[in-house]
């Protein structure tokens, strides 16, 4: 029976964190403090956004490198689940968040508060501009992963990618505008369509982390979809239908594990049996990233 | 869609009743709760309320797999289960630390928000629900045997706790209703309502502690990995042959993946009958694991 030796120096302390995170700890801590002095909704809306997306990758690394120490002990199947479990607290806190954006929002509209100054509205265009480099960088990285790697492995964070990245220009775009309006009340209304397009995303993308986590939490089964494309790839290695006895699929986290029972020819010499199935194993990996498929012979 | 059998159809009858009999007692409850501001009597309104959300997502979820509807969950629906408790756990948890915030400010402003007869109705009611859980505790114990089922002696004695709560809180409503002291009135039922809220946040710490394991995809106690290693070594295969296990909680039924190297095997009917080793030494007739032998396969 193999037996891992946890290595402590993968265990995320607080200086592990900071050390990995220290420009974008920086950078939130910067645009909290400046958005908590400014009566600018847009600035909240701004840091907030950011927040959320650096807390997602904070708890990912946190996730990712105690599965590294605690695999033997606790996590045989890795931490994909407590990754999940933490994407749940955050997507609360974002759904929580964005209400309280719109409540903002609503009564900004209701009390007709007046326009911000004009450092204010330059302050916000330059954090959203940092934002926006940031969400493009991010955006790009993930762009060429995914064109490196074939399959479905990094589909989904491409469109997370995007749609942050759409949003924060769309936010941007207004930020810019309300900056150099003349008009102080189309400046107003600018910042307040930024503030209503973040504490919009921000709440779909928490509903759908928080509906993804949920399902992911209770052994959930895939989607057809994904369940077809599998269909397809045993196709590919020439595995009728017929052949697999049974077919068990569920996320933890990133990653998937498929457990797949095949009936075998008890007539062929069992090296070849063992070849065949070793290169199906093989070709769902190379597929799939993150995937972890076990092989049963019925 | 498969058709229940009288067993199953009588254990469901019997949790809708129960569920029933909950809900017709907490909603006079929460309504008097509300016009008398009762700290016992919201408190007790609030912790019976969330308890019937757990007979309900049961109710729910005992006729979904009566009926097949639950096949798709080829894991079993264990984490649903748990899922559901985790989310009632932490309700009561964030409902009992409401509870005692409203105890320590209103005993700490010193008014009494509740009148004398508001007091009265809520004492009324509290009856009420004693007398519910009474007659339930007393039926239940009247139809246990000598020996029973670790479902059956479970049910009884959450059924005997949830008796004695609703005593005590039932003692302290009583006597804030019946003191003439305002003060006095004031303590016992902030006194009642603190009870409560204390029970509240232990059952649900304990419903979180208990459900978190199965959610994360925790390894097995090992007490239960002993029995695994004794089991393979039981079988008959050498040691050296089971590379590697793994396992997760799944609640009665814990996954269990063992993966055997093939060497020693010239066909598949040597690897078959390995595995087949294993697994009748390990499940030894009962069905308390999930158990997935798989074959060691070549990588590249």
């Amino acid at each position: 029976m193999t037996i891992e030796v946890p290595d402590s120096s993968q265990v995320p302390t607080p200086g592990s964190v900071l050390s990995a995170f220290r420009g974008d700890i920086f950078l939130t801590t910067v645009f909290t403090a400046l958005a908590s002095l400014s009566d600018n909704h847009a600035m909240t809306a701004i840091a907030a956004m950011y927040a959320a997306s650096m807390s997602y990758e904070i708890l990912g690394h946190v996730a990712h490198r105690h599965h590294a120490h605690e695999s033997a002990a606790r996590y045989e199947f890795g931490t994909g689940k407590l990754r999940q479990a933490l994407n749940l607290v955050l997507a609360l806190a974002m759904v929580a968040g964005s209400f309280w954006l719109l409540s903002l929002l609503i009564i900004s509209v209701t009390v007709t508060d007046p326009a911000p100054a004009q450092y204010d509205l330059l302050a916000t265009t330059a954090v959203g501009a940092v934002c926006l480099l940031r969400f493009a960088g991010d955006w790009w990285s993930v762009w060429h992963m995914a064109r490196q790697t074939p399959g479905m492995s990094y589909r989904g964070e491409l469109k997370s990618a995007t749609s942050r990245l759409v949003v924060m220009l769309l936010a941007q775009i207004a930020v810019t505008a309300s900056a150099v309006a003349k008009d102080p009340l189309i400046g107003l209304w600018a910042q307040m369509f930024a503030t209503a397009v973040i504490a919009q995303a921000l709440m779909l993308s928490g509903a759908n982390m928080l509906w993804k986590a949920v399902l992911d939490l209770i052994d959930h089964p895939l989607g057809q979809s994904i369940e077809a494309e599998i269909w397809e790839m045993l196709e590919t290695c020439k595995i009728a239908s017929e052949q697999v006895e049974d077919i068990r699929m569920r996320w933890a986290g990133s990653e998937l594990f498929i457990e797949l029972t095949v009936n075998a020819d008890a007539d062929r010499p069992l090296s070849e049996t063992l070849k065949e199935m070793a290169d199906l194993r093989q070709h769902l990996e190379t597929r799939l990233a993150n995937a972890d498929v076990a092989i049963k012979l019925a | 869609m498969r058709h229940p059998s009288p067993e199953q159809k009588a254990k469901e009858k019997a949790v809708l009743y129960t569920s029933m009999a909950d809900l017709a007692i907490v909603i006079p409850m929460f309504g008097i709760g509300m016009a008398t501001l009762s700290l016992t009597l919201l408190s007790e309104a609030i912790r019976v309320a969330l308890m019937l959300v757990v007979e309900v997502y049961t109710l729910i979820i005992l006729r979904a797999a009566h009926r097949d509807q639950l096949r798709q969950f080829r894991f079993g629906t264990y984490k649903l289960e748990q899922f559901c408790s985790f989310i009632i756990g932490a309700a009561l948890v964030a409902s009992g630390a409401w509870i005692c915030n409203r105890v320590a400010t209103t005993v700490l402003t010193g008014e009494l928000v509740a009148t004398p007869m508001g007091l009265a109705m809520a004492a009324i009611i509290s009856a009420i629900n004693t007398t519910i859980n009474a007659l339930g505790w007393y039926s239940m114990a009247m139809a246990a045997e000598r020996e029973n089922s670790p479902i059956y002696e479970g049910q009884l004695r959450a059924r005997k706790i949830k008796f004695m709560t609703s005593l005590v809180v039932q003692t302290t409503i009583t006597i804030a209703a019946l003191a003439h002291d305002p003060l006095v009135s004031l303590w016992f039922d902030g006194v009642g309502g603190a009870f409560v809220a204390f029970l509240q946040v232990t059952i649900g710490v304990r419903m979180i502690s208990e459900a978190l394991p199965d959610l994360l995809d925790h390894s097995v106690p090992d007490d239960f990995k002993a029995r695994i290693a004794d089991g393979v070594r039981l079988s008959g295969v050498q040691q050296n042959q089971v590379l590697n296990v793994r396992t997760r909680r799944a609640g009665p039924r814990p996954q269990v993946e063992l993966t055997v190297n093939p060497d020693g095997c010239d066909c598949l009917d040597d690897l078959r009958r390995r595995k087949q080793a294993l697994r009748q030494s390990l499940q030894d007739g009962d069905d308390d694991m999930d158990l997935s032998v798989l074959v060691d396969l070549p990588r590249r």
